[in-house]
């Protein structure tokens, strides 16, 4: 009988996508996958494993509702999820790259906000005028709960799909929650960070469906990366 | 076996002349984010229909407080009622939370409604025959007039000490920053007042952020130029603090006269007028105690709860909010009936 093919899921792009190759291929899975195409498949030499190389929001999706059962993704995509959906997947091991923290950054003209406390009073001075402090961010979970946590309750934050850094310049926001790495970016869109701005820190990460870890030849398979 | 309990609550609050109103089950989200004090925003159930959103009630008294405003009155009414609040919870935990609340709306007389409210708490926990019940009684304005009262603490910081209060972790932190000010970098400050000086150069309601250039110059002018932390004073504050809210956790016969000397040893001078309704030193056989509530932020002067087994039973206050602009004092309480 044959055996039934794995999926592990791979980010399809950036510097996800390097480390994930270059893990795997430590580990001994070489992807053999047709590069010049621009293949969005591919599979493991000697294994039983299909890889599937997926934007990095979609694999934790299709983690959770079981479609795959294992994939490398980071850590900030899956905490930025509902409970639900979190709740059905594993956080196998924390990888050594895609390194990064989830900050909140403000525009460098706010001279009177340096920490999360100057901001919940400019969000009540706000309210006072029938306003609400915005914040632009892919990370609406996190910041949501961020922002509770620190007791900042007059807010609203707006969906971003890219050039976030930008959103406090064109006065869509007062404030953005951003991936940042080396704090460059922020800069050059003058923007800077508060004494408490750190939500997380993030890395990429070996996931699996915890459903699917019931299967030995996943577990094997997830044993085996995880060395 | 809960019905029957319900009766007799019920029966308590007829007796009391509280009289049974019906509250709705939905709520315009708006509604819940114009009310002042604490929302339940991250909690709720919410959905659109035709481009409003909506919301599974998440608290009753949110719902009593816009029906009284509806209806454009402002006598005092004293009412209950009864259903279920929807909440996101924890794993494992039902998101449907029976309650049955009572209250005096558009209270003014302060001490007798206060008074009353507990009276009530109390009958219903001896009607009901609840064991080992427990009274703790609070006062949000003592810790507010303490903050404001320390002389080396400014306004600010007083301000967010107590906005923060409810927030045990945060609160600490914002100690640890008074004592240590690690929040306070030199550089920082230097690169800010820089910033500041250009600011001042250009148009005053030019918009950077969504915040006009005056909003953010005369927040930094206070903050920094007329309101400044005195460092040095920080770790002497804290202190302060952090004995207040020892002091505060005593049996109710005792903290009057501790609080008084308190006060008196560290030269705060505030207003003790009213803590909590007198009759209560002597309730029958439930044991009371006072403590600094950690849930401030909706409440404006008594709190309390009644415990039994760890479990919270009851729970209340008196509450200052405003709702679809119009401001209300309320003084009432709820009954957790899933934890009877």
């Amino acid at each position: 009988m044959k055996k039934e093919n794995i999926v592990l899921a791979v980010v399809n792009k950036g510097r996800l996508l390097e480390g994930s190759i270059k893990y795997l291929k430590k580990r001994k899975f070489k992807i053999l996958y047709d590069k010049d195409k621009r293949s969005l498949t591919g599979k493991i030499m000697g294994k039983n494993v299909i890889v599937n190389f997926l934007h990095a929001r979609q694999i934790v999706d299709l983690l959770s509702s079981g479609i795959i059962s294992i994939g490398i993704s980071g850590l900030d995509i899956l905490k930025n999820e509902s409970y639900f959906k979190q709740k059905n997947i594993k956080i196998v091991k924390q990888l050594n790259f895609g390194k990064a923290s989830i900050m909140a950054a403000v525009p460098i003209e706010f001279v009177d906000v340096n920490s999360f406390a100057d901001l919940e009073e400019v969000s009540e001075e706000m309210r006072k005028k029938n306003q609400k402090l915005i914040c632009s961010s892919k990370y609406k979970k996190l910041a949501q709960d961020y922002f509770i946590n620190k007791n900042i309750k007059n807010f609203s934050i707006v969906n971003s799909h890219g050039a976030t850094e930008s959103e406090c310049k064109n006065n869509i926001s007062s404030l953005i929650v951003d991936v940042v790495q080396s704090g460059k970016t922020l800069r050059s869109n003058s923007l800077k960070t508060l004494t408490d701005s750190k939500i997380m820190d993030t890395s990429a990460c070996i996931l699996a469906n915890k459903k699917a870890l019931k299967n030995k030849n996943v577990l094997k398979i997830v044993n085996l990366l995880k060395k | 076996m809960k019905l029957k309990k319900l009766s007799k609550i019920t029966k308590v609050l007829k007796r009391n002349k509280f009289k049974y109103v019906d509250l709705d089950t939905l709520v315009p989200v708006d509604l819940i984010n114009q009310k002042s004090s604490d929302n339940f925003r991250h909690l709720m159930f919410t959905f659109n229909n035709y481009n409003t959103a909506w919301a599974l009630r998440p608290d009753l008294t949110l719902m009593s407080l816009a029906r009284y405003v509806s209806n454009k009155t402002k006598k005092r009414e004293k009412i209950f009622y009864e259903g279920s609040v929807f909440r996101q919870r924890e794993k494992n935990k039902k998101p449907i939370i029976d309650q049955c609340g009572f209250e005096i709306i558009g209270s003014k007389n302060e001490k007798k409604d206060d008074a009353e409210v507990i009276d009530v708490a109390i009958k219903m926990i001896n009607k009901l025959k609840i064991k080992s019940a427990k009274l703790i009684i609070g006062n949000t304005n003592i810790f507010k007039e303490f903050l404001y009262g320390i002389e080396d603490l400014n306004e600010r910081w007083a301000s967010r000490l107590y906005k923060n209060f409810n927030n045990k972790e945060y609160f600490n932190e914002l100690l640890l920053r008074l004592e240590t000010s690690n929040d306070l970098d030199d550089k920082v400050i230097k690169h800010d007042t820089k910033i500041y000086q250009k600011l001042k150069n250009l148009d005053k309601n030019l918009v950077i952020g969504r915040r006009k250039i005056k909003d953010i110059i005369s927040r930094f002018e206070k903050k920094t130029i007329f309101d400044p932390r005195k460092p040095d004073q920080g770790k002497k504050i804290s202190k302060l603090i952090r004995d207040f809210i020892i002091i505060s956790k005593s049996p109710l016969k005792d903290v009057e006269k501790k609080l008084i000397k308190f006060f008196k040893s560290n030269k705060i001078k505030i207003n003790l007028n009213y803590i909590f309704p007198k009759n209560l030193q002597r309730v029958n056989n439930i044991k009371t105690s006072f403590e600094n509530f950690r849930t401030l932020d909706m409440y404006d002067g008594l709190i309390f709860k009644i415990e039994s087994n760890k479990k919270i039973i009851f729970s209340g206050g008196r509450i200052k909010t405003s709702i679809m602009n119009k401001k209300i004092k309320v003084c009432g309480g709820a009954i957790n009936i899933n934890n009877l």
